[in-house]
């Protein structure tokens, strides 16, 4: 799941070299909407999951890719060009905004979301895999592929590549820049939206502000697995998430003992973001890129 | 236009301009909603004022006094300080006179913010370092003098000591990050910093036995001088100064020593090679800046700043809890840096009190402050990057004028 | 070697790749003190790779380069600039929100002291200082006429050629005892190009050595008392103009893109 959003992360980044802070907001906002068919399609011939799932997720990450592409008309695009630190400046502001709308509009408090795929298919003592688990992997593996496979072997993936090499040259070849980042972030936002949904399905509440976490989070996985680079933030991704679980396990459990780390489960988050950030930039995957000079 | 006379003038009218307009912003009724005929009142008469601002701010411009106000402020800073003093020391005796005794206090909070502002200044719009954590220096200049005070005991002058001290503990946090990130490119700064910010959040949160976590630490010590407590009321002849008057008092001279110190840094060899590191780091490193040393230089001061700034507040309010030092508070400060202008001063210390006094009188907007802030730095950032009072890089004068 | 005195800087099998190409192989180079030096050469062909490397920007990967007797291979940018090299970008790389007098105060940087304290209580060595950095610089503006009241002007309104000639101010600021210039004249029409020429010698008349890119054959001719021809990050052959622009290799490559 961090997969997905870091992949939001990394796609955006990779394009036009920016964090989109309001990224985390994007996947809330794919959750409620997401909730929101689920709702409306409760008590309906169509609430059954083989029915309701699909629509809920091509719905949400239909209207969210919609939801990105303004936020980049309207926040990044009339900055192109100018200072990072001003681009930097109108993401946190659109993140602050977006964040901020989301909770006049639906409350600060955690929404209930429908349980969905909640029946086990393995049970072995403590251990138990959901029909959920297994479709939350799959789901985010098939997506992460065709994203990889559409940027790879389109022809508008060879735009996106060839934008984020070189604005100026792409457009000398006759590649709209324009079109291109908005395709950007219709992918980024739609993979947001699924990532919001299954978000939604594994913790069984959504919150107004749940973005901002999980997009540091997801922001991580992206650097982690070198930014702008598909794949790494797949792995990215995954390395988190099981790092995340395991190392407050660890420290908790002797020769550590310090059980109170769970009080600090998010700090951990940040601890690895700053560290690898430290050490290593250009992630797992990453390449070394030569100064411009 | 006869040059210097008229110049002179305006240095006096400028700030007693300002003083007036904040006493009528302060008078004017509250907004809570939109249902009394109070709100309607106080609506128009906010509606006023800023018609008022506005038409000033567009005589100014248009009659070209605004460069003659420039030229002036530079060529008798003096007498410009003075007037700026007079009018920010008579501000609470008029509040006191009315007996609105709270904006003292409000008044007091929004100096701390001004110390804030202009320590993230330094950082931001000078050295161009994009620190979205800057709360957490805040708090933990806060903690410290909560901590120290509540804990060790608290002996009468120790809180004077604490503003160095903690100066001294949030420079040391703000060097631990620097360190690490000098490396960074600008936006995985933004992101480390904020990531610090919100590490330092869940550890005042979470670290009971030294925070107290969530409940706060209450009964932070107060400023005293031999057996004067700056909190206990005061009678100086006919007038009786309360505890938030003087604490007023005590921030303002704060804040003036760091407005002014921000202002010689500037127009010094660091200054200049904060900015210089700003617009193109390459080349500063070409001409023998050691773009480290200065970004670490940075993260110290501006990171002092808020920790005395910290330590004003916790004794101010008496009481520190996490969560006036959150992810809210950094985007708070931040707004106050854009909204004024990068590298600008003096737009920092409009702005700063402005974001403060404006909410309180707009009770109504309260929920949509924080959707307004984000809304205004997307705006700033497209239709008026410089913010309100733009920085002009303008000649150091020390005594004979060059050329 | 026709140097005509001992070098100033000099390089020894400098050696820089990237990745697979090699931006720099194997370059030696003595460059004379109190003179002009002219490298030439096509795009590509690692000249400014190899200022890159002169500067500090780079690190060789293989090879030495020493400056007055002091290997500086390896050292931070602003440490060579602190030994005595100052330089011009081939794009310009001036400090564009700044004034053009705290452009040229930034380039003496290095040889101000002040530190925090000085300027935090303005102590009366520090507004010594700053005085006499404030009139150095205004009289280092004078080189240039063009720049005639310009002093406060913030770069970013400049014109071309005047940024170009602040830019090699803010380099001479600094007090160099070498100077790299990356292609000054690149973007000037021929007036202003053989003016700036003219300007360039002056510079070294004030007891700077010089070391000039420049891709133009001609525009060097006038000026370069030593010529360095290079290609494919290697040195073709130095000697005086005439002797490089008479070798096949040199003729070869201009002919073809000329």
């Amino acid at each position: 799941m961090y997969a997905l959003v870091a992949l939001g992360y990394t796609l955006v980044y990779g394009i036009i070299e920016l964090i989109n802070f309001a990224h985390g907001e994007i996947v809330t906002f794919g959750a409620f909407v997401g909730l929101a068919v689920l709702a409306a399609l409760a008590g309906t011939p169509l609430s059954a999951a083989a029915t309701a799932l699909p629509a809920a997720f091509l719905v949400s990450m239909a209207v969210t890719a919609l939801l990105g592409v303004t936020l980049e008309r309207f926040a990044y695009r009339p900055l192109r060009g100018a200072d990072r630190l001003m681009a930097l400046i109108s993401a946190l502001g659109a993140s602050i905004f977006l964040m901020n709308a989301m909770m006049l509009a639906i409350g600060r408090d955690s929404k209930p979301f429908p349980a969905y795929l909640s029946e086990p298919v393995l049970q072995r003592g403590d251990l138990v895999v959901r029909q959920l688990d297994l479709f939350l992997i799959g789901l985010t593996i098939l997506l992460c592929a065709l994203l990889d496979l559409f940027v790879r072997r389109t022809r508008i993936g060879r735009a996106m590549r060839s934008v984020a090499q070189d604005q100026e040259a792409a457009r000398m070849c006759g590649v709209s820049v324009n079109a291109t980042v908005s395709i950007t972030f219709v992918l980024g936002s739609a993979m947001g939206a699924a990532a919001g949904i299954l978000n939604g399905l594994y913790y069984g509440v959504i919150r107004f502000d749940m973005g901002f976490l999980l997009g540091i989070k997801a922001f991580t996985a992206a650097v982690l697995g070198g930014i702008g680079n598909l794949r790494g933030a797949v792995v990215g991704g995954f390395v988190l998430g099981i790092s995340e679980s395991l190392i407050p396990a660890i420290l908790a459990a002797p020769p550590f003992s310090v059980p109170e780390i769970f009080d600090y489960k998010d700090a951990v988050a940040f601890g690895i973001l700053i560290l690898v950030l430290m050490v290593k930039p250009s992630g797992i995957l990453g390449e070394e890129v030569p100064e411009k000079a | 236009m006869n040059g210097p006379r008229a110049a002179t003038w305006l240095l006096w009218a400028g700030p007693a301009f300002v003083l007036a307009w904040v006493l009528g912003f302060l008078l004017t009724p509250e907004v809570r909603g939109l249902a009394e005929p109070q709100d309607f009142a106080g609506l128009a008469g906010l509606a006023a004022l800023a018609a008022i601002a506005w038409c000033a701010w567009r005589a100014l411009d248009r009659r070209g006094l605004l460069t003659v106000f420039d030229e002036a402020r530079h060529r008798a800073p003096a007498q410009f300080g003075l007037s700026v003093l007079l009018c920010a020391a008579v501000f609470p005796l008029i509040l006191a006179q009315l007996g609105k005794y709270y904006w003292i206090h409000v008044g007091a909070l929004s100096l701390i913010y001004v110390i804030l502002a202009v320590g993230l200044n330094l950082v931001v719009g000078f050295a161009g370092l994009l620190v979205i954590g800057f709360a957490a220096f805040y708090g933990i200049g806060a903690y410290a003098a909560a901590i120290v005070t509540t804990e060790v005991g608290d002996l009468p002058h120790m809180i004077w000591l604490l503003i160095p001290a903690a100066a001294v503990l949030s420079a040391a946090f703000g060097v631990l990050l620097g360190v690490p990130t000098l490396r960074l490119r600008g936006d995985y700064l933004a992101i480390v910093t904020l990531g610090f910010g919100e590490i330092t959040r869940i550890v005042f949160t979470n670290w009971d036995t030294l925070t107290r976590g969530p409940r706060g630490i209450s009964g932070v010590g107060s400023f005293q001088i031999g057996g004067w407590n700056l909190m206990h009321p005061l009678d100086v002849g006919p007038l009786r100064l309360d505890g938030d008057t003087q604490y007023y008092y005590l921030i303002l001279a704060a804040a003036l020593l760091g407005v002014f110190l921000a202002h010689r840094l500037n127009h010094s060899r660091i200054g200049r090679a904060w900015v210089a590191m700003r617009e193109d780091e390459l080349a500063a490193r070409s001409f023998g800046i050691d773009v480290a040393r200065c970004k670490i230089l940075a993260f110290a001061i501006g990171a002092a700043y808020a920790g005395v700034a910290g330590v004003f507040f916790g004794s101010l309010q008496g009481f520190v809890d996490p969560t006036s030092f959150s992810f809210l508070e950094s985007v708070l400060i931040l707004s106050m840096v854009v909204l004024g202008g990068m590298g600008s001063l003096s737009g920092s210390v409009v702005a700063a009190v402005l974001l403060v006094i404006l909410p309180e009188k707009l009770q109504m907007l309260r929920d949509y402050r924080m959707l307004i802030f984000g809304l205004l730095m997307i705006l700033l950032m497209i239709v008026r990057p410089q913010g309100l009072i733009p920085s002009r890089r303008r000649m150091l004068e020390l005594g004979s004028r060059p050329g | 070697m026709s140097a005509p005195a001992e070098p100033v800087l000099s390089l020894r099998d400098v050696t820089k790749h990237f990745g697979g190409v090699r931006a720099v192989n194997r370059m030696s180079l003595d460059v004379p003190s109190g003179a002009i030096t002219g490298i030439i050469g096509p795009n590509g062909s690692g000249k400014t790779t190899l200022f890159n490397l002169i500067s500090g920007i780079y690190e060789p990967q293989a090879g030495e380069i020493v400056f007055r007797g002091r290997p500086i291979h390896g050292e931070p940018p602003h440490r060579v600039s602190m030994l005595g090299v100052a330089r011009t970008f081939q794009n310009i790389r001036l400090f564009n929100e700044m004034l053009v007098i705290e452009n040229l105060l930034v380039g003496m940087h290095a040889q101000l002291l002040s530190g925090l304290w000085a300027a935090g209580l303005r102590t009366r060595r520090f507004i010594a200082e700053e005085q006499s950095a404030l009139q150095s610089a205004i009289e280092l503006l004078e080189f240039f006429p063009e720049l005639a009241g310009t002093h406060d002007t913030v770069v970013k309104n400049l014109s071309y050629a005047n940024r170009r000639r602040v830019e090699i101010l803010r380099a001479l600021a600094a007090r160099p005892a070498l100077l790299l210039l990356d292609e000054p004249a690149a973007g000037m029409n021929t007036t202003e190009a053989a003016k700036l020429l003219r300007d360039i010698r002056r510079i070294r008349d004030r007891g700077v050595t010089v070391l000039l890119i420049e891709h133009n054959m001609s525009v060097i001719s006038g000026v370069a008392d030593h010529v360095v021809a290079m290609d494919q990050g290697e040195k073709v052959v130095e000697g005086s103009f005439d002797e490089v622009s008479r070798h096949p290799k040199v003729l070869a490559s201009y002919l073809g893109s000329d």
